[in-house]
């Protein structure tokens, strides 16, 4: 991910991250720890919360691409396929 | 690996392991009513998982990888899979056998878990908890064919409610990795309607409305979410950019 948020955030890519755990402690740890610049959810729900639902994120890691448009540009990806959607996404 | 409900803590735990393998409990006092949620082997069985995933984190964490031969989970998935063979039949061997076959899976013994899988009979009930673990093997192998023809065919003989249930989901989840859709809608509702107040009907329900709604090419659900440290994120704030939404956890 820090990877990704290296290679496309000057390219306008916007990275949320949706942590599932139901504590925020080793959240907030994790993030300092590894120093992640990119905006961080956790509303303590872990999966029960609204946007897991939403996306039917049912386990971890789960990702999903969206366009310009609002629309799915991809999900269940492969680190490598997810770097590649996102740059084709980028270019459209 | 995908993990839920993942490895979680361990520590020196072979006293209780010494007693699992090698004595049958004690029977307990006579006046002493047991629930299914104090039966003391499923306990036993549960504090072993999270004794291994402590050990687990802690191998990790010391720059172990799955693949290492003296890795700790090899040794654990052993001790486990003796367990579920010396206490056939029960609960709590049914989730031995679910976690020894998630690590011979996890520590790259991926063939040999299939076989073992292959013991169980179709009418067995352990195939609730061992379906899990043959799907993961199919995703490790990226190959879900094998996958799909055991579970259809344990189908046609299971009778166990839950362990219909369990194997209707999985199966529907294999069809969606092949991409097989209207497959894959049909499992998820063989799910809801073998155990419609189950987990297993929740996820399925789940499922079916991404393969229903979130696919690529369809409008994403809007949404509104509050950060960690306070900033609100609203539609308009990811209007005209290419979001990446990473759903992930520190386990």
């Amino acid at each position: 991910m820090k990877k990704l948020d290296k290679k496309f955030a000057k390219q306008g890519l916007v990275i949320v991250g949706l942590s599932m755990n139901t504590e925020l402690k080793p959240v907030q740890e994790m993030v300092a720890q590894k120093s992640i610049k990119w905006q961080q959810v956790c509303d303590g729900k872990g999966f029960d919360g609204e946007l897991p639902k939403l996306f039917n994120v049912q386990g971890t890691p789960a990702d999903y691409v969206l366009d310009r448009n609002g629309k799915i540009a991809g999900k269940r990806l492969s680190h490598e396929e997810l770097s590649r959607v996102i740059s084709q996404t980028l270019r459209n | 690996m995908k993990v839920r409900k993942s490895w979680r803590p361990w520590i020196g735990l072979c006293l209780m392991i010494l007693v699992a393998c090698t004595s049958r409990p004690k029977q307990p006092p006579k006046e002493q009513v047991l629930k299914s949620s104090e039966d003391p082997e499923l306990k036993l069985v549960s504090d072993m998982i999270d004794e291994i995933g402590q050990e687990n984190g802690r191998y990790r964490k010391g720059g172990g990888k799955p693949s290492d031969p003296d890795h700790p989970v090899r040794k654990w998935a052993d001790i486990l899979w003796r367990y579920h063979e010396l206490h056939p039949g029960t609960p709590a061997s049914a989730e031995a056998a679910n976690m020894a076959l998630r690590g011979f899976v996890y520590t790259g013994q991926v063939d040999g878990a299939i076989a073992k899988v292959e013991t169980f009979k179709p009418e067995d009930p352990a195939w609730e908890q061992v379906v899990g673990p043959l799907f993961y093997a199919a995703s490790e192998k990226k190959d879900y064919g094998f996958f799909i023809k055991k579970v259809e065919s344990v189908l046609q003989r299971a009778t166990d409610k839950k362990a219909r249930a369990a194997l209707w989901l999985n199966l529907g989840e294999a069809y969606r990795e092949q991409k097989q859709i209207e497959r894959a809608k049909t499992a998820f509702e063989g799910t809801v309607r073998e155990s419609p107040e189950s987990d297993y009907a929740r996820s399925a329900k789940g499922n079916l409305y991404e393969v229903t709604s979130l696919n690529v090419g369809q409008a994403a659900p809007q949404f509104a979410a509050k950060t960690m440290d306070g900033r609100n994120i609203s539609p308009a704030d990811l209007k005209g950019k290419v979001v990446l939404l990473n759903f992930w956890s520190t386990w």
